[in-house]
């Protein structure tokens, strides 16, 4: 029983022990009540002009600059083009040369004696003794082997020769000595040369042109016929090593197809001129690239391995480098020959496009050459062989060119153009008291134009209103548009001031267009190449038509109706989390003669809307003018947006808004006209929270 | 896991200040002392003969001027807590004080025949959580500041530890009537946390434009304990104390302190210090409608700290444990009956008197007590203790189940106080 008890006490100490030992989280879980402002902003005119210029009048009342390219003309992309140039070269081995050869063969008087009979036996027995030796006559000797198949074992001679030298070593005069040489295996005659008088100790030489003959590479040589008058009765002393020494001198070797061990030499050593064909007549004479490449593809069908080397003479980069380099190609064996692919990146590259004698234009030079090592051994090479070259500049943009641009008109449009400045305004009239606005035409090409503007339009989408630009010295009239100087680069501007005196600009502008259509076309070069190649581009060089607005801030606005897609992200706040329901305050304190009604709801990131903050419009009371129509006072509005516990729990997942502003000015009687905004007019905006959070997330 | 929840709840939220019984062996005194149960163990015998003895003890316990068991519960087990819950906490409120804990441990003591001493070792693990709440804290975490236009935060305080400790105390003998008992005592703290709230004052202005904040704010934090070697805080404690009785049967009297401690952080505590009059009219932005996943990136706590003026940076910490002096008086009378009392004093915070009474009977082996308290940091509270002794030859078990407030339970409406003490000692 004693233990039963010591053992259930223990039992029941340990539990409690083990569960005080826990320490697990207390989440504390309620609803709490805070109110707080949570952020503030100040909208200024600054804030609501976006990318325009405001500027202050000197009762400091504002006006805005707004500043837009109207239309840009690119010639790189519309007139001056410089197209993929590729070219495909084939070069056969037409002058494979040989190395120069000498082989030297004696005649000995011994050997000689021995084709002599009689006579011969009877000098060689004197061998070494002094005796007469009488007239000799239509003597041969025999067949000379002379292998020359370590040189080359056949040929097909498009051009060379062969110098024979006889030294006389005989102790007697010759007459007349027939030499002949022919291949030995299909016996034809090489050279059947005749020496005549060839005294004693002395030597002629012969040369023999081998042009357009197969030569082997054994040869047979032979005297086929020898006269001599012998030793005119003196006694000569006789030594049958005494010989005819025959020197053979194969040079200047150029062959067809041969067989042979081929020297170190150069089968392609060529400059290759490449002209481009640009539109509208344009003769350039260097072209600095922006972008671009030149693409080399090299096959050969020679059975030995070749070097290619590529230089591209007129091309020079940024600190004078220069594009050379040398590419191996591997011999040929069998099948499709291998190719070897190139690229070399030109960014930056400046070519000069005068050819090889700077006489000429758009054309570009390249040095081509392939060579081989001397083969050690015989190979077969042919002038059947070839090599296949295709070389090109791919894709050059140009970051600069000079030269003649050519003459041609480009057509463009008609065609439409955003306009931002009222691309968010989509309902309701803008009376805008005066305003002046500036065209320029801002030519920055090296090249004389002529704008001719036949269509300029303002077109407001929402209401499908256009309203043609009428100017008597704008519109269809040729304007004559000089052209900019270089270094530094300076453009010509041309203005033209647009005023409701000279034009409809003001209603033009008061249609609130978000797009411009136009139509007109550029004659570049109108008169020729009036300054001798001297016309120039660069990459961004562009003719554009600015539009300049000065709009002083004095104004009618009646239901001008803003309407945007904002970010309104939401995600990262994770107090919001704890949001159960509340109302949020958007407490705005106007100080601008516009009241404001919005309408502001928040969209998912699939652009789908969660809810509306202000359920429907809510309104921003507008600034109370005082007597001189001059807003002093700000007017305070609080907006209430409650939200509800459903809405609290998408909050969260708000990413953008759709924001809806509907502005009237604050007509009032003395103050119905138009009304001026100053530099001292602001709305500011805060937003509070009168929320119930949760202390524990759901 | 309900039956789970409301079982730590049972134990856990308990209120147990300071207790002293004497067991069945009516010359033997055990005190538990300190806050909230969380106190360790001393147990001192006037025997003289020789023993060995082994004990197991836990306590827990929960106390709070303003929070009651029901309130307590749905927070410690994440329930909702409804206005009406919150609302009832704040009319009943009397006080601003907190204080929750839990403390175990084991305890192995002996003395040989004769000797005039008797050691003690024990080792313990405790929490000590205190905290001073004002009226407009309490009501500003619940209800938030939208009903109203000035909120007067006042003065708040929280002390929080956990900490291990190993003791050693000697009891000395020098005469038949006297013990006298010395504890020093080695802390590895876990985590440490004091801060202070003064004179923090918040008013709103109508839609939530603007808020003005005024206060004056110190809090240290220390709990970067990874393991027994790198703790967040050391320190040691002393307990002292004497007993006096000439006839041991009859009566005791002692007197005696606990917790005369320091405790140093070491050079790691977060230290946050502010002081600053603030007035809030929203974040500024650029642009109310461009607003991007980034917007607020750059607000953060530092950039918090920034603008609420509250500085941060890193110093080691010297602090003390609430320390208590007590004396106390036993009485046995008729001879089965007990009359305990004792008089505590805590240094802390609030500087409180207690005043305890136990009355009990002895029925064989068991003893039934009811005691009472008033004083302190709370209401008058009241509660109960069994005692078993069954002892065998020369072996002896002790089985103690006590509580000295019960009327969190028993009258939950009024009152929040619950503890409760545990411990079974084994002598041989």
């Amino acid at each position: 029983m004693r233990n039963l008890l010591s053992t259930f006490f223990l039992a029941i100490v340990v539990m409690m022990l083990s569960i005080s030992c826990k320490k697990d989280r207390i989440t504390p879980n309620w609803e709490t009540n805070i109110l707080t402002p949570l952020f503030k902003t100040r909208l200024s005119i600054n804030n609501l002009a976006g990318d325009t210029n405001v500027h202050i009048n000197p009762d400091n009342s504002l006006r805005v600059v707004y500043t837009s390219t109207l239309y840009s003309f690119n010639p790189n992309e519309n007139a001056i083009k410089i197209p993929d140039t590729t070219v495909k070269t084939l070069y056969k081995i037409s002058n494979l040369q040989l190395a120069d050869q000498t082989t030297t063969y004696p005649f000995s008087l011994g050997r000689f004696c021995q084709q002599l009979g009689i006579v011969g036996s009877l000098i060689i027995t004197n061998n070494g003794n002094n005796m007469v030796i009488n007239p000799l006559t239509n003597q041969q000797s025999g067949d000379e082997v002379i292998n020359a198949t370590d040189f080359f074992q056949s040929a097909n001679v498009i051009h060379g020769f062969i110098d024979i030298t006889l030294n006389n070593g005989f102790p007697i005069d010759i007459s007349n000595l027939v030499f002949q040489i022919k291949n030995q295996i299909n016996g034809n005659v090489i050279a059947t040369e005749t020496f005549t008088n060839l005294v004693t100790h002395s030597q002629q030489t012969k040369v023999i042109d081998l042009s357009g003959k197969y030569v082997e590479g054994t040869l047979v040589a032979k005297i086929i016929d020898l006269d001599s008058p012998g030793s005119n009765g003196n006694n000569v002393l006789i030594d049958t090593s005494n010989a005819i020494l025959v020197t053979l001198k194969a040079h200047d070797m150029i062959v067809d197809n041969a067989m042979a061990s081929f020297p170190s030499q150069n089968i392609i050593d060529e400059d290759q001129e490449t002209q481009y064909n640009i539109s509208g007549g344009a003769k350039l004479k260097t072209i600095k690239v922006k972008s671009g490449t030149l693409k080399l593809k090299i096959n050969s069908t020679v059975k030995e391995k070749t070097h290619f080397s590529y230089t591209l003479p007129s091309a020079f980069g940024p600190n004078g480098e220069t594009i050379s380099f040398q590419e191996p190609v591997p011999a040929y064996v069998s099948g499709p020959p291998a190719a070897v692919l190139r690229t070399v990146n030109l960014a930056g590259y400046t070519i000069n496009l005068q050819g090889v004698n700077g006489n000429k234009f758009n054309t570009f030079v390249n040095h081509l050459k392939v060579r081989i090592d001397s083969t050690g051994q015989a190979i077969n090479i042919s002038s059947a062989d070839s090599i296949f070259i295709d070389y090109g500049l791919i894709d050059i943009i140009p970051e600069y060119v000079n030269g003649y641009l050519g003459q041609q008109i480009v057509e463009l449009g008609p065609d439409e153009n955003t306009m931002d400045v009222f691309r968010k305004i989509n309902q309701g009239t803008l009376h805008i008291e005066d305003l002046n606005v500036k065209l320029d035409i801002v030519n920055n090409l090296g090249a004389e134009g002529r704008v001719k503007i036949s269509k300029l339009e303002s077109v407001r989408s929402s209401t499908n209103t256009t309203i043609p630009l009428q100017s008597t010295q704008m519109m269809n009239t040729p304007i004559l548009i000089a052209r900019a100087t270089d270094n530094p680069l300076t453009p010509s501007v041309s203005s033209y001031s647009l005023n409701s005196s000279n034009s409809n600009i003001k209603s033009w502008l008061e249609n609130l267009p978000d797009k411009v259509r136009y139509q007109l076309n550029i004659f570049l070069n109108p008169y020729g190449n009036t300054y001798n190649y001297g016309d120039f581009c660069y990459a961004d060089s562009k003719v554009d038509i600015n539009m300049t607005a000065e709009i002083p801030l004095s104004l009618i606005a009646s239901n001008l109706t803003y309407y945007d897609t904002v970010s309104f992200d939401l995600s990262a706040i994770n107090q919001l989390k704890h949001l159960k329901s509340g109302t949020f305050y958007l407490i705005c304190e106007n100080k601008m003669p516009l009241s404001a009604d919005v309408s502001l709801v928040l969209l998912d990131e699939n652009n789908f809307p969660v809810m509306s903050l202000t359920h429907g419009t809510q309104s921003i009371l507008a600034g109370n003018p005082d007597a001189t129509c001059k807003v002093v006072e700000p007017v305070k509005t609080i907006l209430e947006l409650p939200i509800t516990e459903e809405e609290a729990s998408k909050i969260r997942s708000t990413k953008r808004a759709i924001v809806k502003a509907v502005f009237n000015t604050n007509q009032k009687p003395g103050c119905d006209g138009y009304l001026k905004i100053y530099d001292t007019n602001y709305l500011d905006c805060k937003l509070t929270g009168n929320m119930i959070l949760k202390t524990k997330a759901e | 896991m309900r039956f789970l929840a409301i079982s730590i709840i049972l134990f856990c939220i308990i209120t147990h200040t300071l207790a002293q019984k004497n067991d069945s062996a009516i010359n033997r005194i055990q005190i538990f002392h300190s806050q909230c149960g969380v106190g360790t163990l001393t147990d001192i015998s006037m025997d003289n003969a020789s023993f060995h003895q082994i004990m197991i003890s836990g306590s827990a316990a929960y106390n709070s001027s303003y929070i009651d068991i029901a309130f307590a519960n749905k927070i410690v087990s994440s329930q909702f807590i409804t206005e009406g819950d919150k609302l009832r906490q704040l009319q009943r409120r009397g006080g601003s004080y907190l204080d929750a804990g839990f403390n175990y441990g084991a305890l192995y003591s002996w003395k040989r025949d004769s000797s005039l001493f008797t050691h003690q070792i024990s080792i313990s693990d405790r929490s000590l959580n205190l905290a001073a709440v004002s009226k407009g804290l309490f009501q500003f975490l619940m209800f938030g500041n939208a009903n109203v236009s000035q909120l007067d935060i006042g003065h708040c305080e929280l002390f929080s530890i956990s900490q291990k400790e190993l003791k050693y105390t000697l009891h000395y003998k020098p005469t038949k009537n006297i013990v006298v008992y010395g504890t020093i005592g080695i802390i590895q703290g876990d985590n440490y946390r004091h801060g202070i709230l003064n004179d923090a004052m918040l008013t709103n202005y109508e839609y939530g434009e603007k808020l003005d904040l005024s206060y004056s704010l110190d809090y240290v934090s220390s709990n970067y304990s990874k393991s027994l070697l790198a703790p967040s805080y050391i320190g040691f404690s002393l307990d002292a104390g004497a007993i006096y009785s000439s006839n041991p049967s009859h009566y005791m009297l002692w007197a005696g302190f606990n917790d005369l401690s320091s405790i140093n952080t070491l050079s790691r505590s977060d230290i946050y210090r502010g002081r600053k009059n603030i007035s809030f009219e929203g974040i500024e932005i650029n642009n109310l409608f461009a607003i991007t996943d980034t917007t607020f990136n750059h607000i953060d706590r530092d950039s918090l700290f920034r603008y609420i003026g509250l500085e941060k940076y890193s110093a080691n910490i010297m602090d003390a444990l609430p320390m208590s002096i007590h004396v106390g008086y036993k009485l046995n009378f008729a001879k089965t009956f007990l009359l305990q009392t004792q008089l505590t004093y805590q240094s802390y915070h609030n500087n409180t008197v207690l005043l305890q009474a136990y009355i009990g009977k002895q029925i064989k082996n068991v003893q039934f007590y009811f005691n009472g308290r008033v004083g302190g940091m709370s209401n008058p509270h009241f509660g109960a203790s069994i005692y078993y002794d069954l002892t065998h030859a020369s072996k002896e078990y002790l089985f103690m189940l006590s509580s000295t407030a019960l009327d969190g339970f028993l009258t939950p409406d009024k009152s929040t106080a619950v503890n409760i003490s545990l411990s079974l000692a084994y002598r041989f």
